[in-house]
């Protein structure tokens, strides 16, 4: 038996491999080109914007924010007053209690001086029982709903029916948002009446000085896991998200923070609770069903709004977290199949939607095939140490390259970091990241795809630090941006 | 005797302008603090003759800070006029009840942006202070 | 060939990386380096401006283009904190020191984000009488949406004519500026905003923000139009007529106002029993009490919040609710006499 059939097999995968990612790595320089060229044009018409006029102006629409919050009794009032006192002039703040078994409620109730009124509202959407509705003494834009637990989904949707705001904002209980980020995630609403979502940078705040809900002084992340995370997401939300509002717009927003019309999410049946996926589920269907009836269907990424959030310090928790994404994404893929190459979605369906099938849900696979032919080619002297030298330059290389860009392009406009130490420190995570995160990463990715075709459903606990440390169980969240 | 006004602003411009009015246009004793907590340490620690209190801070914002400092008997007496920034209309009139309601109120609201050149006359005459 | 291929791959990547580190790290040295004096400085700046508008002390010139740089920023920092004469004497400065001048070649700018520069620089600061109006109409939204928030700020009879010919503008952030800039006009916007809404060829889009720019204004003069409006065909008109006629008030505009408790579509009669409670009358009680009734949850909603705001003819109307056999009706009275004070007057503004 010859061995150049097995040889040919070998080569012929490598070359394969590396030019699925010579061409994705090429399309992602196209948006990382187009994400520059967004970033430079929205600091030139910020320059010296003065966001005091918006505040006094009147035509800005009401926006609820909806905070679904579970056993969080020892942050969630220091959270609802930072919410409270967010810079935006018509502010509703729609708390739900998810049914905690800690004094969650009693300390909502103490703090804000809350009063019980009688519990009749809207019901648009259908949720788990309400047991009671209050109303602040102190702060009249506090609405806080007690119900039956049922997860962020089915809390989200509760808060949903009580928002008597135009556009509704949706956070995670941990989210901490900046001042006037409701300002600035705004402007696509006022900019078009055909945007049904907007969507802001999330940043981890792990390492960051916090002080009565807001982030004080911003730090780069100490520990690797969190470190690694921190570049991540720079690189996802200011390449990715970015890039793709002039190719036909994201198909995620982030739970931790994004900005959509109310009634629009009425109308599709607010959140989908058997869903693994949720917040990508929720644009998709958005996105689809304002494309059919001719309805807003934009969605707009918008750079500056910054939210920050708490990133897994723990590895296997992080993993546990990365499993579901990817479950999560397959799924929605799925689920919405009728969107790839179909014209009627337009760019939806003809660029969005066949990048995610073909980039995030292959992307994975094609790396392992990749990683595990190249190490088998090496090891049975099939595969020339030149090819698997170039494979490596063609994923991890080029990847690289994107982190340190997007750290320069963040470093260009935003500049969070105080000293030398905070952003060297992000550079020393970015160079690690291709020897060993990545390949964990699509160890992930692929459970979570394996067990999406399974069709296992079991939701996982996660486990949450805590600003100070103390350790707290919350139904595992599902703000996603684009891991690479 | 020359009054003495502590400033509480959250915002440090709004400080810096405030102070530089009230200092030498007022000729008035201006301390600074930058939060509701901070402001409650100083005014029992000092004693000033009225605050200016910022009304939208986070943490303690301007309202709570009130009712903290009429809880403590030391600086219950302090007369506390509110700074707010311009607002739409309708919310303008709520912050008219937290102005006048008797001892436990505030003695009045003023605008932001103020003319320093007028702030110390402003600040006076909502206190009723003379010259 | 793989091997020539590496070869260039493996230069260009490692060529590009150091590249962008270089970049990185220069970057960041040169803000690192900089900020801390230039925070100072700015600090520093700025108590000198107040300063020297107060009259204490000369204001020196700016050294360097950086320098210039922080100049403008702190005067115009403080030009937006100050009202009244402190302004006026901060524009005046601002001239002195030959900024304003810097600023007027910015308007002519082939450059956008120059022309926007120079804008905003009058806007904050003053002036720019004689450069910024013809920047209404330039070709960039962005700078156009800019003047007009200059034009806001300096009421005059040409200005309102600006805004409302704005309204139609193509850019819908023009015309959002455009409509909130009328309201900040006041007087002076009214007749030219009646003359516009007079002349009844208004486009769609454009006839609600000039309804929403005269609620803001609220002048009898409106009436007509408000009449008029309330029976467009478009129910978003309509809904914005109501709201119009509620801000007008006066018996003619009650009475429309009623016309449209009974309109089909369900935001029209939001609005109008919203504004019903707006007028605040205790004789519109009866006609908010049936409103209890309406099919609409949110009709329900307005019409109990009204009446609780209604003072006591209101609340007596509520109680009297909580009996009613219709158990909708009921449970919002209900709800709505529970609600505290605060959360009564509040939000009464619309989403």
């Amino acid at each position: 038996m010859t061995l150049e059939p097995l040889r040919l097999f070998f080569d012929v995968t490598a070359w394969a491999v590396i030019g699925y990612f010579v061409v994705a790595n090429g399309f992602w320089s196209a948006l990382l080109v187009t994400a520059a060229w967004q970033m430079v044009q929205h600091r030139r018409s910020s320059e010296e914007e003065d966001l005091r006029w918006l505040l006094s102006s009147s035509v800005l629409p009401r926006v609820s924010v909806l905070v679904p919050a579970h056993n969080e009794a020892a942050t969630v009032g220091e959270s609802v007053l930072a919410l409270l006192t967010l810079e935006y002039p018509n502010l509703e703040v729609v708390l739900v209690n998810d049914g905690s078994t800690d004094e969650t409620l009693d300390t909502l109730v103490q703090r804000f001086e809350l009063q019980s009124i009688h519990p009749i509202y809207r019901r648009v959407v259908a949720t788990r029982p309400v047991r009671a509705l209050y109303r602040s003494r102190l702060h009249p834009g506090l609405v806080v709903v007690d119900k039956d637990n049922g997860g962020k989904a089915d809390a989200l949707n509760a808060a949903l029916n009580l928002a008597t705001g135009t556009l509704v904002c949706a956070i995670d209980a941990d989210t901490l948002i900046e001042p006037a980020a409701l300002l600035r995630i705004v402007q696509p609403f006022l900019a078009s009446d055909d945007v049904v979502a907007s969507g802001g940078t999330i940043r981890v705040a792990n390492g960051s000085l916090v002080q009565a809900g807001r982030v004080v002084t911003p730090r780069a992340p100490r520990r690797p896991v969190a470190g690694l995370q921190a570049v991540e997401y720079l690189r996802a939300f200011l390449f990715g998200r970015l890039g793709w509002n002039r190719l036909g717009g994201n198909l995620i927003i982030s739970g931790a923070f994004g900005l959509f019309r109310r009634d629009a999410l009425r109308a599709i049946g607010g959140y989908q609770v058997e869903s693994i996926g949720e917040d990508m589920e929720l644009v998709v269907r958005l996105r689809r069903a304002g494309l059919e009836r001719g309805e807003a269907s934009r969605v707009v990424f918008v750079p500056e709004p910054v939210a920050w959030t708490e990133a897994p310090e723990s590895i296997r928790v992080l993993g546990r977290q990365r499993d579901r994404w990817q479950r999560g994404l397959t799924d929605v893929l799925w689920r919405h199949r009728q969107l790839l190459f179909n014209p009627r979605y337009g760019a939806v369906g003809l660029v969005v939607t066949p990048y995610f099938f073909l980039v995030e849900l292959l992307g994975p696979v094609v790396q392992a095939l990749g990683l595990v032919g190249v190490a088998a080619g090496l090891a049975l002297g099939m595969v020339d140490v030149q090819i698997a030298l170039l494979f490596l330059l063609a994923v991890y290389g080029w990847g690289l390259l994107f982190s340190i860009g997007a750290l320069l392009l963040d470093e260009l406009t935003s500049r969070r970091y105080e000293g030398m130490a905070d952003r060297v420190l992000l550079v020393c995570w970015a160079l690690v990241e291709p020897f060993g995160y990545r390949q964990l990463s699509v160890v992930w990715q692929l459970r979570g795809m394996v067990r999406a075709v399974r069709g296992r459903s079991d939701w996982g606990e996660m486990t949450r630090q805590g600003w100070r440390g103390e350790p707290f169980t919350m139904p595992e969240p599902v703000s996603r941006p684009y891991p690479r | 005797m020359t009054k003495h006004i502590l400033l509480v602003d959250d915002d440090e411009l709004i400080l810096e302008i405030a102070e530089a009015s009230l200092a030498r246009v007022g000729g008035w004793e201006v301390t600074t603090a930058c939060s509701g907590e901070e402001a409650v340490l100083k005014a029992s620690a000092q004693h000033p003759d009225a605050i200016l209190l910022d009304v939208m801070m986070p943490g303690l914002d301007g309202p709570s800070t009130l009712a903290r400092l009429r809880a403590d008997p030391a600086t219950a007496s302090i007369p506390v006029v509110f700074l707010t920034a311009k607002v739409r209309h309708s919310e303008q009139l709520q912050w008219a009840d937290l102005g006048g309601s008797g001892d436990l109120g505030a003695a009045g609201v003023l605008v932001k942006p103020f003319d320093p050149m007028v702030l110390a006359n402003q600040v006076a005459e909502v206190l009723g202070w003379s010259g | 060939m793989a091997g020539g291929l590496l070869l260039l791959a493996g230069l260009a990547e490692l060529g590009l990386l150091l590249v962008l580190l270089a970049a990185f790290l220069a970057h960041s040295l040169r803000v690192v380096t900089a900020t801390l004096p230039t925070g100072h400085r700015l600090v520093q700046l700025r108590r000198d401006v107040l300063r020297a508008a107060e009259g204490e002390v000369r204001l020196a010139s700016p050294t360097s283009r950086r320098d210039s740089q922080l100049y403008r920023q702190a005067f115009e920092e403080l030009a937006t904190s100050v009202s009244g004469e402190g302004a006026e004497r901060i524009e005046r400065l601002a001239r002195e020191m030959g900024l304003s001048d810097q600023a007027a070649r910015w308007c002519q700018s082939r450059l956008w984000w120059h022309r926007l520069r120079g804008v905003r620089f009058f806007d904050h600061i003053g002036g720019g009488n004689d450069l910024v109006p013809a920047r209404l109409g330039d070709e960039h939204p962005v700078v156009r949406a800019a003047a007009a928030r200059w034009a806001a700020h300096h009421p005059s009879a040409a200005a309102a004519e600006h805004l409302v010919a704005m309204l139609d503008d193509p850019d819908r952030h023009c015309r959002l500026v455009a409509q909130d800039g009328l309201i900040r006009l006041g007087a002076v916007a009214t007749e030219p905003l009646a003359a516009y809404l007079d002349r009844g060829e208004t486009p769609g889009k454009a006839l609600a923000l000039a309804l929403a720019a005269a609620t803001g204004l609220a002048d009898a003069r409106f009436l007509w139009p408000g009449l008029r409006a309330a029976g467009d065909s478009d129910p978003g008109v309509r809904a914005q007529a109501a709201t119009l006629l509620a801000a007008v008030a006066g018996k003619r505009a009650e009475q429309g106002l009623l016309g449209l408790l009974h309109d089909p579509i369900d935001p029209v009669r939001v609005a109008a029993t919203r504004g019903l409670g707006v007028v605040s009358s205790w004789e519109l009680a009866p006609h908010l009490a049936g409103a209890l009734g309406d099919r609409a949850w949110e009709v329900r909603r307005e019409a109990a919040l009204a009446l609780r705001r209604l003072g006591p003819a209101g609340r007596l109307y509520l109680r009297r609710a909580l009996t009613d056999p219709d158990p909708y009706a009921a449970d919002m009275a209900r709800q709505v006499l529970d609600l505290p004070d605060r959360a009564v007057g509040s939000l009464g503004s619309p989403p």
